[in-house]
């Protein structure tokens, strides 16, 4: 779970501070994906090839402390197969 | 944004690759608002490399189409997302480092800071320039070239039984075209995986009705305006529509005569430090043209795979935005190469005292698993077919695993495996 902090510009130009939850998830594109297995390297928390060869996502909730690991694993799949995105 | 926001600094990267995306797009997460330029000798954008001698030279689907070219990125995001003054169509040719210039046709291009991604280029083979249907395999404009041969049915010898050629052979194949391998050395992938495991990779060729003739060289490539036959030293004559020429790269650092940059005279490449730095003020360098220091296996290494090409351009431009704060890179080296229906894998360094089959038959085919010792360290792994196994040996050498947990860890893995063979049989 982390917390944003969101800039809402008002109606009369004023900044309006809100705190607002956002939990991030890792999804999986399934077309995309070949089984490559670079995520499991760098997040082996999340992700697991099996025995045919297919991707499995352990957990798709990520903490604070987990973020930039799964960073990695995005920026390092070969098909762009994966992406985190606002739960 | 006020001008006075904006980075003062301009960024260019030459080599139009994924190293050279990955070092724009690293320096835009940063949040870097200076100028980038983009410099890339081919006339397209940037794509994706693996696929060109894999799935982009498949055979139609049923709709009658052809794979899509794997673009990258499109122009509209490389210029308005990404903010990229991008030149296509004319490589660099030579690099001051005093006055802090590029210079590409008759144009100087200042910059502040510079990552070097050209890449390498194709090894040719002398006396076979001229002739249609003989083509090397590393750009998108050699790829369309052989498919085309590929779709009007070519007989296919390719030269080289290195991953490109192995690959292109394997698509051949599923084709359902004539293929043969020839490999001037007695052994194929001796460099990548060692000898006892090169010798076992290369029998997948034999297995899938490929002809593999290594330990021959190549005398001549005839024919009339096109290609009609290669000719063997022992005399043997196979006769060929499309000739594909794979016989390794040449890191693209011809332009940098002159510039003052070291080069590595053992492994080719950019001398650079584990930063990526090249030790000239503001210059980095990524991908295949980089030989760097790896501390995660404490060895100089220069890397032509796509992970390293990916991770090494975004390090680079990290590193020259913010020296200061400039982090090691370091990796277990992964590669993969898909034959037949077969997935190659390999984490870390054949570099090894010592290689040891753990699971499987290469002979009996199927599933196999290679360790590689180095003292009394994990340095790397194999696997054929073993995608489940060869990500965990990845982490074991990050963590600088010992050789005994890894042989402990493989047993139980193979035992684990055989019971669920078993069971499900």
């Amino acid at each position: 779970m982390s917390i944003t902090q969101v800039m809402i510009e008002g109606t009369g130009g004023a900044a309006d501070l809100r705190t607002e939850k956002t939990m991030k998830c890792v999804t999986v594109d399934f077309d995309k994906c070949t089984g490559l297995g670079i995520c499991e390297s760098l997040a082996p928390d999340f992700f697991e090839v099996n025995d045919d060869g297919e991707l499995i996502v352990l957990k798709e909730t990520i903490s604070d402390g987990e973020l930039q690991e799964v960073e990695e694993a995005v920026a390092g799949c070969p098909t762009e197969a994966l992406k985190i995105v606002d739960a | 944004m006020s001008q006075a926001d904006v980075d003062p600094r301009r960024l260019v990267v030459v080599g139009a690759s994924l190293a050279g995306l990955r070092a724009v797009e690293a320096a835009r997460k940063t949040g870097f608002t200076g100028e980038i330029v983009l410099i890339g000798a081919e006339d397209h954008l940037p794509y994706d490399r693996p696929p060109l001698s894999k799935a982009f030279l498949a055979a139609a689907d049923d709709s009658g189409e052809l794979p899509e070219v794997p673009w990258f990125r499109t122009e509209e995001t490389m210029r308005e997302e990404l903010g990229v003054d991008v030149r296509l169509g004319q490589p660099a040719t030579a690099l001051d480092t005093e006055a802090r210039t590029v210079t590409v046709g008759d144009e100087q291009i200042p910059y502040d800071l510079l990552v070097i991604a050209t890449g390498a280029h194709a090894r040719l083979l002398p006396g076979a320039e001229g002739l249609d249907g003989v083509h090397p395999l590393r750009t998108l404009d050699d790829s369309l070239a052989v498919r085309d041969k590929l779709e009007a049915g070519a007989r296919t010898v390719v030269i080289g039984a290195g991953f490109i050629g192995s690959e292109l052979a394997s698509t051949a194949r599923k084709r359902g075209l004539e293929a043969t391998i020839v490999e001037a050395l007695p052994t194929p992938l001796v460099r990548a995986t060692g000898h006892e495991m090169g010798a076992a990779i290369a029998s997948l060729h034999e297995l899938n009705g490929t002809t593999l003739r290594c330990g021959v060289g190549v005398a001549s490539i005839e024919g009339d305006g096109k290609v009609e036959r290669v000719v063997l030293a022992d005399g043997t004559t196979i006769e060929a529509d499309l000739v594909v020429v794979g016989i390794g790269v040449i890191p693209s650092v011809g332009w940098l005569e002159g510039s003052g940059l070291m080069i590595d005279s053992t492994i080719g490449g950019i001398v650079c430090d584990e930063n990526l730095w090249t030790g000239v003020p503001g210059v980095y360098a990524a991908g295949d043209v980089a030989s760097w220091m790896n501390p995660t296996l404490g060895e100089r290494q220069r890397m032509e795979n796509w992970t390293a090409a990916a991770e090494q351009g975004a390090a680079a431009a990290r590193n020259a935005l913010d020296p200061e704060n400039a982090k090691a890179y370091g990796t277990v080296p992964y590669f993969w190469s898909d034959w037949y229906d077969v997935r190659i894998q390999f984490v870390g360094s054949p570099d090894a005292d010592e290689v040891l089959l753990v699971d499987g038959d290469p002979a009996a085919g199927g599933r196999w698993v290679a360790l590689y010792r180095r003292g009394d360290r994990l340095i790397g792994a194999l696997t054929v077919n073993g995608q489940t196994e060869i990500m965990k040996y990845r982490v074991q050498i990050m963590k600088g695993g010992s050789w005994d947990d890894a042989l402990a860890f493989a047993e139980k893995r193979r035992i684990a495996h055989a019971e669920k063979f078993a069971a499900s049989v």
